[in-house]
Protein backbone atom coordinates (compact mmCIF):
# COMPACT_ATOMS: atom_id res chain seq x y z
CA UNK A 1 0.00 0.00 0.00
CA UNK A 2 2.72 2.78 0.87
CA UNK A 3 4.82 1.97 -2.60
CA UNK A 4 1.62 2.22 -4.64
CA UNK A 5 0.72 5.47 -2.07
CA UNK A 6 4.36 6.76 -3.53
CA UNK A 7 3.75 6.34 -7.30
CA UNK A 8 0.68 7.76 -7.06
CA UNK A 9 1.55 10.65 -4.96
CA UNK A 10 2.80 12.63 -8.19
CA UNK A 11 -0.68 12.02 -10.19
CA UNK A 12 -2.83 13.67 -6.95
CA UNK A 13 -3.16 17.13 -9.47
CA UNK A 14 -4.17 15.18 -12.28
CA UNK A 15 -6.69 12.90 -10.14
CA UNK A 16 -8.25 16.15 -8.94
CA UNK A 17 -8.59 17.82 -11.73
CA UNK A 18 -9.69 14.76 -13.88
CA UNK A 19 -12.64 14.73 -11.29
CA UNK A 20 -13.34 18.31 -11.76
CA UNK A 21 -13.82 18.08 -15.18
CA UNK A 22 -17.19 16.29 -14.54
CA UNK A 23 -18.07 19.34 -12.53
CA UNK A 24 -17.91 21.33 -9.35
CA UNK A 25 -16.77 19.22 -5.58
CA UNK A 26 -15.54 20.06 -2.63
CA UNK A 27 -12.99 18.41 -1.34
CA UNK A 28 -15.03 15.34 0.66
CA UNK A 29 -16.58 14.30 -2.40
CA UNK A 30 -13.60 14.33 -4.29
CA UNK A 31 -12.06 11.73 -1.59
CA UNK A 32 -14.60 9.52 -1.38
CA UNK A 33 -14.94 9.38 -5.09
CA UNK A 34 -11.51 8.25 -5.52
CA UNK A 35 -12.44 5.87 -2.29
CA UNK A 36 -15.08 4.30 -4.05
CA UNK A 37 -13.25 4.64 -7.64
CA UNK A 38 -10.16 2.77 -6.27
CA UNK A 39 -12.88 -0.47 -4.17
CA UNK A 40 -10.93 1.44 -0.85
CA UNK A 41 -7.51 0.74 -2.26
CA UNK A 42 -6.61 4.58 -2.13
CA UNK A 43 -7.72 7.38 -0.49
CA UNK A 44 -5.92 10.94 0.53
CA UNK A 45 -5.05 12.19 3.61
CA UNK A 46 -6.95 15.88 4.48
CA UNK A 47 -3.55 17.64 4.31
CA UNK A 48 -2.17 16.29 1.51
CA UNK A 49 -5.57 17.23 0.10
CA UNK A 50 -5.50 20.72 0.89
CA UNK A 51 -1.96 21.38 -0.44
CA UNK A 52 -2.95 19.70 -3.70
CA UNK A 53 -6.05 22.17 -3.82
CA UNK A 54 -3.62 25.25 -2.68
CA UNK A 55 -1.21 24.44 -5.46
CA UNK A 56 -4.02 23.78 -8.15
CA UNK A 57 -5.70 27.41 -7.37
CA UNK A 58 -2.66 29.35 -7.39
CA UNK A 59 -1.34 27.51 -10.28
CA UNK A 60 -4.92 28.78 -11.68
CA UNK A 61 -5.84 25.43 -12.41
CA UNK A 62 -8.49 25.58 -10.49
CA UNK A 63 -10.93 28.37 -8.45
CA UNK A 64 -12.66 28.48 -5.27
CA UNK A 65 -15.84 29.65 -3.22
CA UNK A 66 -17.79 28.99 -0.24
CA UNK A 67 -20.92 26.61 0.22
CA UNK A 68 -24.18 27.88 2.00
CA UNK A 69 -24.33 25.39 3.97
CA UNK A 70 -27.33 26.15 6.75
CA UNK A 71 -25.85 22.86 9.28
CA UNK A 72 -22.41 22.19 10.37
CA UNK A 73 -19.64 23.15 8.52
CA UNK A 74 -19.08 25.43 5.59
CA UNK A 75 -17.80 23.18 2.18
CA UNK A 76 -15.44 24.99 -0.22
CA UNK A 77 -15.89 24.13 -3.30
CA UNK A 78 -13.72 24.19 -6.75
CA UNK A 79 -13.78 24.76 -9.92
CA UNK A 80 -11.96 23.87 -12.86
CA UNK A 81 -10.72 27.00 -15.06
CA UNK A 82 -9.84 27.19 -18.61
CA UNK A 83 -6.03 26.80 -18.04
CA UNK A 84 -6.79 23.73 -15.87
CA UNK A 85 -8.89 21.91 -18.47
CA UNK A 86 -5.71 22.66 -20.76
CA UNK A 87 -3.51 21.53 -18.38
CA UNK A 88 -5.71 18.19 -17.88
CA UNK A 89 -5.22 17.03 -21.19
CA UNK A 90 -1.81 17.47 -21.42
CA UNK A 91 -0.83 15.62 -18.23
CA UNK A 92 -3.49 12.73 -19.29
CA UNK A 93 -1.37 12.64 -22.81
CA UNK A 94 1.56 12.06 -20.78
CA UNK A 95 0.42 9.78 -18.91
CA UNK A 96 -0.82 7.31 -21.65
CA UNK A 97 2.54 7.27 -23.09
CA UNK A 98 4.74 6.90 -19.68
CA UNK A 99 1.99 3.60 -19.09
CA UNK A 100 2.54 2.79 -22.64
CA UNK A 101 6.20 2.94 -21.77
CA UNK A 102 6.47 1.39 -18.08
CA UNK A 103 4.35 -1.40 -19.86
CA UNK A 104 7.06 -2.41 -22.01
CA UNK A 105 9.92 -2.15 -19.94
CA UNK A 106 7.83 -3.97 -16.94
CA UNK A 107 5.97 -7.15 -17.74
CA UNK B 1 -21.23 18.99 13.88
CA UNK B 2 -19.68 16.16 15.88
CA UNK B 3 -18.15 18.31 18.95
CA UNK B 4 -15.17 15.79 19.56
CA UNK B 5 -14.25 16.74 16.12
CA UNK B 6 -14.60 19.88 16.49
CA UNK B 7 -12.51 19.62 19.67
CA UNK B 8 -9.34 17.30 18.13
CA UNK B 9 -9.13 19.92 15.41
CA UNK B 10 -9.32 23.13 17.59
CA UNK B 11 -6.50 21.30 19.14
CA UNK B 12 -4.51 21.01 15.87
CA UNK B 13 -4.82 24.37 15.33
CA UNK B 14 -4.26 25.68 18.87
CA UNK B 15 -0.72 27.14 18.57
CA UNK B 16 -1.28 28.09 14.79
CA UNK B 17 -0.82 32.05 13.74
CA UNK B 18 -4.70 33.40 13.70
CA UNK B 19 -4.90 34.51 10.88
CA UNK B 20 -7.86 34.21 7.99
CA UNK B 21 -6.14 31.80 6.00
CA UNK B 22 -5.51 29.09 8.91
CA UNK B 23 -9.08 29.95 9.67
CA UNK B 24 -9.41 28.73 6.40
CA UNK B 25 -7.97 25.60 6.25
CA UNK B 26 -9.20 24.74 9.70
CA UNK B 27 -12.46 25.18 8.50
CA UNK B 28 -12.20 23.42 5.13
CA UNK B 29 -10.43 20.29 7.26
CA UNK B 30 -13.19 20.37 10.06
CA UNK B 31 -15.92 20.44 6.97
CA UNK B 32 -14.22 17.28 5.60
CA UNK B 33 -13.30 15.19 8.61
CA UNK B 34 -16.93 15.68 9.36
CA UNK B 35 -18.06 14.69 6.40
CA UNK B 36 -16.09 11.83 6.55
CA UNK B 37 -17.35 10.56 10.35
CA UNK B 38 -21.03 11.16 9.13
CA UNK B 39 -20.37 8.84 6.28
CA UNK B 40 -18.80 6.19 8.76
CA UNK B 41 -21.60 6.51 10.96
CA UNK B 42 -24.43 6.46 8.18
CA UNK B 43 -22.79 3.10 6.96
CA UNK B 44 -23.26 1.72 10.96
CA UNK B 45 -19.89 1.60 12.10
CA UNK B 46 -20.06 2.90 15.71
CA UNK B 47 -18.48 6.53 17.18
CA UNK B 48 -15.92 5.88 18.62
CA UNK B 49 -14.36 3.72 15.46
CA UNK B 50 -16.09 5.91 12.85
CA UNK B 51 -14.38 9.08 15.19
CA UNK B 52 -10.74 7.04 15.41
CA UNK B 53 -10.63 6.53 11.32
CA UNK B 54 -11.76 10.19 10.79
CA UNK B 55 -9.14 11.71 13.02
CA UNK B 56 -6.75 9.45 11.31
CA UNK B 57 -7.10 10.39 7.84
CA UNK B 58 -6.04 14.17 8.45
CA UNK B 59 -2.49 13.57 8.03
CA UNK B 60 0.32 15.81 8.53
CA UNK B 61 -1.39 19.42 9.76
CA UNK B 62 1.75 20.55 10.87
CA UNK B 63 3.83 21.07 7.55
CA UNK B 64 0.47 22.86 6.16
CA UNK B 65 0.86 25.55 8.71
CA UNK B 66 4.37 26.19 8.57
CA UNK B 67 3.91 26.19 4.93
CA UNK B 68 1.17 29.75 5.52
CA UNK B 69 2.99 31.51 8.20
CA UNK B 70 5.81 32.40 5.66
CA UNK B 71 3.52 35.26 4.79
CA UNK B 72 3.28 36.37 8.53
CA UNK B 73 7.14 36.38 8.14
CA UNK B 74 7.13 38.57 5.14
CA UNK B 75 4.82 40.98 7.24
CA UNK B 76 7.32 41.20 10.03
CA UNK B 77 10.36 41.49 7.55
CA UNK B 78 8.25 45.03 6.65
CA UNK B 79 7.33 46.01 9.95
CA UNK B 80 11.29 46.35 10.27
CA UNK B 81 12.38 47.75 7.51
CA UNK B 82 9.52 50.26 7.78
CA UNK B 83 10.51 51.01 11.18
CA UNK B 84 13.81 52.09 10.18
CA UNK B 85 12.69 54.48 7.32
CA UNK B 86 10.45 56.37 9.79
CA UNK B 87 13.63 56.95 11.93
CA UNK B 88 15.39 58.56 8.93
CA UNK B 89 12.47 60.43 8.05
CA UNK B 90 11.92 61.80 11.43
CA UNK B 91 15.55 62.31 11.86
CA UNK B 92 15.81 64.34 8.44
CA UNK B 93 12.30 66.67 9.93
CA UNK B 94 14.56 67.45 13.18
CA UNK B 95 17.95 68.19 11.45
CA UNK B 96 16.38 69.98 8.45
CA UNK B 97 16.77 73.71 10.37
CA UNK B 98 20.65 73.09 10.85
CA UNK B 99 21.48 74.19 6.96
CA UNK B 100 19.67 77.47 7.53
CA UNK B 101 21.54 78.01 10.75
CA UNK B 102 24.41 77.73 9.34
CA UNK B 103 25.01 79.38 6.03
CA UNK B 104 22.19 82.24 7.13
CA UNK B 105 21.54 82.14 3.55
CA UNK B 106 18.96 81.50 0.78
CA UNK B 107 20.65 78.14 -0.22
CA UNK B 108 19.97 77.44 3.47
CA UNK B 109 16.61 77.44 2.87
CA UNK B 110 16.55 75.51 -0.55
CA UNK B 111 18.65 72.78 1.50
CA UNK B 112 15.67 72.55 4.27
CA UNK B 113 12.94 72.75 1.90
CA UNK B 114 14.58 69.89 -0.34
CA UNK B 115 15.55 67.80 3.00
CA UNK B 116 11.84 68.22 4.22
CA UNK B 117 10.64 66.94 0.44
CA UNK B 118 12.95 63.98 1.01
CA UNK B 119 11.97 63.16 4.37
CA UNK B 120 7.77 63.19 3.65
CA UNK B 121 9.02 61.47 0.16
CA UNK B 122 10.54 58.93 2.30
CA UNK B 123 6.68 58.65 4.30
CA UNK B 124 4.93 58.39 1.79
CA UNK B 125 7.13 55.28 0.08
CA UNK B 126 6.87 53.58 3.15
CA UNK B 127 3.01 53.72 3.26
CA UNK B 128 2.68 52.55 0.18
CA UNK B 129 5.38 49.51 0.51
CA UNK B 130 2.89 47.77 2.87
CA UNK B 131 2.57 44.25 1.45
CA UNK B 132 -0.93 43.33 0.56
CA UNK B 133 -2.09 40.21 1.77
CA UNK B 134 -3.02 38.19 -1.20
CA UNK B 135 -6.53 36.64 -0.05
CA UNK B 136 -8.58 34.24 -2.53
CA UNK B 137 -12.05 35.42 -3.55
CA UNK B 138 -14.86 33.89 -1.77
CA UNK B 139 -18.57 34.39 -0.79
CA UNK B 140 -17.51 34.20 3.14
CA UNK B 141 -15.19 36.72 3.54
CA UNK B 142 -16.63 38.97 0.66
CA UNK B 143 -18.01 41.82 3.30
CA UNK B 144 -15.18 41.48 5.59
CA UNK B 145 -12.53 42.02 2.74
CA UNK B 146 -14.49 44.78 1.29
CA UNK B 147 -14.49 46.54 4.31
CA UNK B 148 -11.22 45.91 5.81
CA UNK B 149 -9.30 46.88 2.36
CA UNK B 150 -11.49 50.03 2.38
CA UNK B 151 -10.24 51.23 6.16
CA UNK B 152 -7.09 50.15 4.79
CA UNK B 153 -6.87 52.79 1.95
CA UNK B 154 -8.30 55.04 3.87
CA UNK B 155 -5.72 54.77 6.35
CA UNK B 156 -2.88 55.08 3.94
CA UNK B 157 -4.54 58.40 2.03
CA UNK B 158 -5.27 59.75 5.86
CA UNK B 159 -1.08 59.26 6.73
CA UNK B 160 -0.44 60.39 3.27
CA UNK B 161 -2.70 63.88 3.76
CA UNK B 162 -1.01 64.09 7.54
CA UNK B 163 2.64 63.89 5.89
CA UNK B 164 1.33 67.07 3.33
CA UNK B 165 -0.18 68.78 6.28
CA UNK B 166 3.09 68.75 7.91
CA UNK B 167 5.46 69.37 5.21
CA UNK B 168 3.45 72.41 4.09
CA UNK B 169 3.10 73.89 7.51
CA UNK B 170 7.13 73.77 7.52
CA UNK B 171 7.56 75.56 4.04
CA UNK B 172 4.56 78.17 5.21
CA UNK B 173 6.70 79.00 8.54
CA UNK B 174 10.19 79.71 6.66
CA UNK B 175 8.30 81.21 3.88
CA UNK B 176 6.20 83.73 5.75
CA UNK B 177 9.29 83.67 8.21
CA UNK B 178 11.77 85.12 5.74
CA UNK B 179 9.38 87.38 3.89
CA UNK B 180 8.40 89.29 7.26
CA UNK B 181 10.95 88.34 9.36
CA UNK B 182 8.90 87.30 12.31
CA UNK B 183 10.82 84.86 13.50
CA UNK B 184 9.55 85.76 17.34
CA UNK B 185 5.67 85.07 16.31
CA UNK B 186 5.63 83.06 13.07
CA UNK B 187 6.02 79.36 15.33
CA UNK B 188 2.63 79.80 15.87
CA UNK B 189 1.76 78.70 12.31
CA UNK B 190 3.01 75.12 13.64
CA UNK B 191 0.26 75.01 16.27
CA UNK B 192 -1.93 76.06 13.58
CA UNK B 193 -0.42 73.30 11.26
CA UNK B 194 -1.11 70.33 14.01
CA UNK B 195 -4.82 72.06 14.71
CA UNK B 196 -5.06 71.83 10.78
CA UNK B 197 -4.19 68.22 11.37
CA UNK B 198 -6.11 67.13 14.26
CA UNK B 199 -9.33 68.87 12.57
CA UNK B 200 -8.87 66.50 9.39
CA UNK B 201 -8.55 63.53 11.54
CA UNK B 202 -11.77 64.20 13.52
CA UNK B 203 -13.67 64.39 10.37
CA UNK B 204 -12.13 61.43 8.99
CA UNK B 205 -13.28 59.28 11.98
CA UNK B 206 -16.53 60.84 12.42
CA UNK B 207 -16.82 60.12 8.44
CA UNK B 208 -15.60 56.23 9.20
CA UNK B 209 -18.39 56.37 12.19
CA UNK B 210 -21.42 57.34 9.87
CA UNK B 211 -20.42 54.66 7.13
CA UNK B 212 -20.17 52.05 10.32
CA UNK B 213 -23.88 53.30 11.03
CA UNK B 214 -25.13 53.45 7.98
CA UNK B 215 -24.78 49.79 7.28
Amino acid sequence: MSITSDLIRGHTDTIILSRLMQGDSYGYEINKYIKVKTNNEYELKEATLYSTFRRLEEGGMIVSYWGNENKGARRRYYSITLKGKECYKVQKEDWKKTKELIDSLIY
Amino acid sequence: MNSRIKKYVDELFKYAPKSRKIFEIKEEILSNVNDNYNDLIESGIDENTAYNRAIANIGDVEELIQKNTDILGQQEEYRKKSGIINAIAIGLYILCPVPVITLQNEFGVILLLGIVALATGMMIYNSHMKPKVITIDDDLYDEFIDWKSSTNEERRVKRDISSIITTLTTIIYFVVSFIFGNWHISWVIFLIGGLVKKIYFIWCDMKEDNKYESK
